[in-house]
């Protein structure tokens, strides 16, 4: 062969398989190794030679096999916070005489049994897994033990789930509240229900890491309640987000959680009638509570009727207080004044639950239903659904005295009171809505266009009256007629 | 696949509020392997709770009698899906077809509780047919209403025809729940499970894991679904604990739907726990 064929005969065989990503030449000197090497004894099986070369030859390439996300040795911070809540935080030392400094005692303060209720909780199927309710219970008895914070009791209000952290919610009643805000200047305003009233009977501290940094959420005024009632959104999980331009919420996240705390407080919070005593101070909006000394233990089968539940909460007017605030009454009324409203007539506190107004049901008409439209209520949902620990017919020894009777919001999912034996618990663990469908707001109505002010006393017969009333409707002048616009239309489009 | 055990299930899932009353979650772990066996099924597992109005809840799980095959690039699933209401008796939900499911579309509102419960959907009948007598000419409606009257001509015409009306029982309407959900979520880590030579699903055997398990992107629909990122942007909520390696996806447009991934053990599940509707005012509920 002439050279320049056995040249094109190489440069052939070196040409790249683009599947198998080598080339024949490479292979054939490859074969050609591995026979010299292995010196089989049937040197003619080349095409064994050829597979065994092919099967052997490792490329490495990018292989789908990645290596696994090892947990990040700097992102301990959370880890951390947890272990620290099973210390005790060692007391500072002083600087100057390098010896600690006193410790502050711990607040002495009252707390529901966490565990005794998460025990009844998980029996109904509402909760978290041990590990968590113990972190929340070691949680609550930090801030118990805070002496700056000064609690007088903590309950555990529940968990808000939000698009990017979850808030744990913890109700707390302080030892002493603080000070009203100050009046504000206009009276006419409605103001916010003063620390320790109505609404603000509570206060809400706030984590959204157990063992990370508790915040304390700012009193809830009614204007907030009015205007999260027309909203339905997520919570994001950073207190200082903006909520929702339109419908408008004056506030960030913090108030339109303290908001849906106070209606989901106000609408679920139930305790077993008769286990309080009848509470005094309703229409000032500061409730005493009093154990009741002759509860007993209510029958299981008893508790299936919603009379033996009660609210525990002051029902929220449509204002968005518990308590009734008319602005005061002007000296020297006005002729076209409105007539002020009548208060608004609420529920009181501790009416059973079977008076609570059931929820709208869309579907189509039941069979049979076309009797019943004419009924007050109409077709609709039980606001309140029963739930038990067991489906066994009779009772269940061993379970702390017989079954734990649960009763499960209809109206703000998440919502659940639990009774069992003597004591009782509330709790809440849901994404912060209502059962509803949102409305959204119709658009305002369109403004009308500017009008200039006419003077009041004028003739319109006198033409000098008639010059002002044109130049007061903004005419402009009327246009010169063609013939003289000449030099003028020329310098114009110039 | 599934954790090897329920309890592990509930641990992780639980920071969800997600947990069977304690006494369901005893008979559980018995009756569905017991199910598997007796109904010859490959797999069975727990898909989650639908929630009754009368509070018997309903526990749903799913089985599947052969590992899904691909089929001309689509994913063939034969899933037979059983509800119970106390955790003891699984009983079949029957499959519907597109008719029916067309009309549990419709429905709206809690389930009841009792599988029977029969809901109507009414829909307007289909229009009669051009007759061959010339017709009476069309009045609008708001005449007819103001000038009863009318002339003679009106009287004739018939009255309009009664809406049909469907019946849709509820253990029908649980189905088209659970379909619709699961073909909304059903959500597993991308590059989990692999294609074998017989055209099978089957768990990779060559995962390591994942490699941004914080991201949307790393999840999936089905065994050969879209990635979690190309849904409705802001319809998934991901939270990754790095110091656990623990991913929790939430729905927003099927809030109770929970999806965790253990990055170091490279095991995942799912639960849904809810009233089984679609939130119809996500849009509006997002920042």
């Amino acid at each position: 062969m002439s050279v320049d064929s056995t040249k094109e005969a190489i440069s052939f065989l070196q040409k790249t398989n683009s599947i198998a990503g080598g080339t024949v030449y490479d292979h054939l000197a490859a074969v050609v190794g591995k026979l010299l090497e292995d010196r089989p004894n049937g040197p003619v099986d080349l095409r064994e030679s050829s597979l065994l070369v092919k099967k052997t030859e490792y490329v490495p390439e990018d292989t789908h096999v990645v290596p696994p996300v090892r947990q990040n040795p700097l992102k301990t911070a959370s880890a951390k916070e947890i272990i620290e809540l099973y210390r005790t935080p060692e007391p500072p030392i002083n600087a100057s005489t390098g010896e600690p400094e006193e410790v502050i005692p711990p607040n002495e303060y009252e707390v529901e049994n966490i565990l005794a209720h998460a025990a009844m909780f998980s029996a109904v199927g509402i909760g978290f897994g041990t590990t968590e309710w113990y972190h929340t219970m070691l949680s609550m008895k930090r801030l118990g033990e805070d002496p700056v914070k000064k609690l007088q009791s903590i309950r555990f209000f529940g968990k808000f789930y939000a698009t990017s952290a979850d808030y744990y919610v913890f109700e707390c009643i302080p030892k002493t509240f603080p000070d009203p805000v100050a009046d504000p200047t206009d009276p006419t305003v409605m103001p916010q229900e003063a620390p320790g009233v109505g609404s603000n009977a509570c206060q809400y501290y706030v984590c959204t890491r157990l063992g990370g940094p508790v915040v304390l959420l700012p009193d809830v005024h009614p204007t907030h309640i009015v205007q999260a009632r027309a909203l339905k959104r997520l919570l994001t999980g950073d207190l200082k987000a903006e909520v929702s331009k339109l419908p408008r919420f004056d506030g960030c996240e913090e108030n339109y959680l303290r908001a849906q705390i106070a209606r989901i407080s106000a609408g679920t919070k139930l305790c077993p009638n008769g286990y309080y005593n009848p509470p005094e101070g309703e229409e000032e909006g500061r409730i005493v509570f009093e154990k009741a000394e002759d509860f007993e233990a209510p029958d299981p089968a008893s508790l299936a009727e919603k009379e033996n539940w009660a609210h525990m909460v002051q029902h929220i007017k449509v204002q968005g207080r518990c308590v009734w605030w008319a602005p005061p009454e002007p000296e020297e009324p006005e002729e076209d004044a409105p007539e002020p409203e009548e208060p608004e007539e609420s529920p009181p506190i501790m009416s059973t639950i079977d008076q609570d107004v059931p929820l709208p049901n869309f579907n189509a008409k039941k069979p049979g239903a076309e009797e019943e439209e004419d009924e007050e209520n109409g077709p609709g949902y039980a606001a309140w659904t029963l739930v038990q620990s067991s489906a066994l017919r009779g009772e269940v020894p061993g379970s702390p005295a017989g079954q734990v009777v649960c009763m499960r919001s209809n109206l703000w999912p998440g919502a659940i009171t639990c009774v069992s034996g003597t004591s009782f618990g509330n709790i809440y663990v849901g994404f912060g809505v209502k059962y509803s469908r949102f409305l959204p707001p119709p658009p305002p109505p369109v403004k009308s266009e500017y009008q200039p002010p006419v003077p009041e006393d004028i003739d319109e017969e006198d033409p000098a009256a008639k010059e002002l009333l044109v130049e007061a409707q903004e005419l402009p002048p009327p246009p010169p007629p063609p013939g003289e616009e000449g030099e003028e239309g020329q310098e114009e489009e110039d | 696949m599934p954790f090897k055990t329920l309890s592990q299930t509930f641990e992780l899932l639980s920071g969800s509020g997600f947990l069977l009353s304690n006494e369901q979650k005893a008979v559980v772990d018995f009756s569905l392997p017991l199910k598997k066996t007796e109904a010859n099924l490959a797999e069975l597992w727990l898909w989650g709770k639908l929630v009754a109005l009368d509070g018997r809840d309903y526990l749903i799980a799913k089985g599947t009698t052969e590992p899904p095959c691909v089929f001309e690039g689509k994913l063939q699933v034969d899933e037979k899906i059983y509800y119970s209401q106390d955790g003891v008796n699984w009983l079949d939900l029957a499959p519907i077809d597109e008719e029916m499911a067309q009309r549990a579309s419709t429905l709206t509102g809690f389930l009841e509780g009792n599988p029977g419960y029969i809901y109507i959907v009414e829909e307007p009948a289909p229009e009669p047919e051009p007759s061959d007598e010339p017709e009476p000419p069309p009045k609008p409606a708001e005449e007819e209403e103001e000038a009863p009257e009318g002339d003679a001509e009106e009287a004739e015409e018939p009255p309009p025809p009664e809406p049909l009306r469907f019946e849709i029982t509820e253990s029908a309407r649980i189905r088209f729940m659970v379909e619709v959900i699961s073909f909304s979520t059903n959500v597993i880590p991308k590059g989990f499970y692999s294609i074998t030579s017989k055209n099978e699903l089957a768990p990779n055997v060559l995962f390591s894991g994942l490699q941004y398990p914080d991201k949307l992107e790393s999840y999936i629909h089905g065994g050969l679904g879209a990635p979690l990122s190309e849904d409705v942007q802001g319809s998934w909520t991901i939270q990754y604990d790095t110091f656990r390696g623990l991913a929790t996806l939430r729905s927003l447009m099927f809030p109770g739907y929970v999806f965790v991934f253990k990055s170091d053990t490279n095991e995942f599940d799912a639960l849904y726990f809810g009233t089984g509707e679609a939130n119809k005012d996500m849009m509006f509920m997002l920042a």
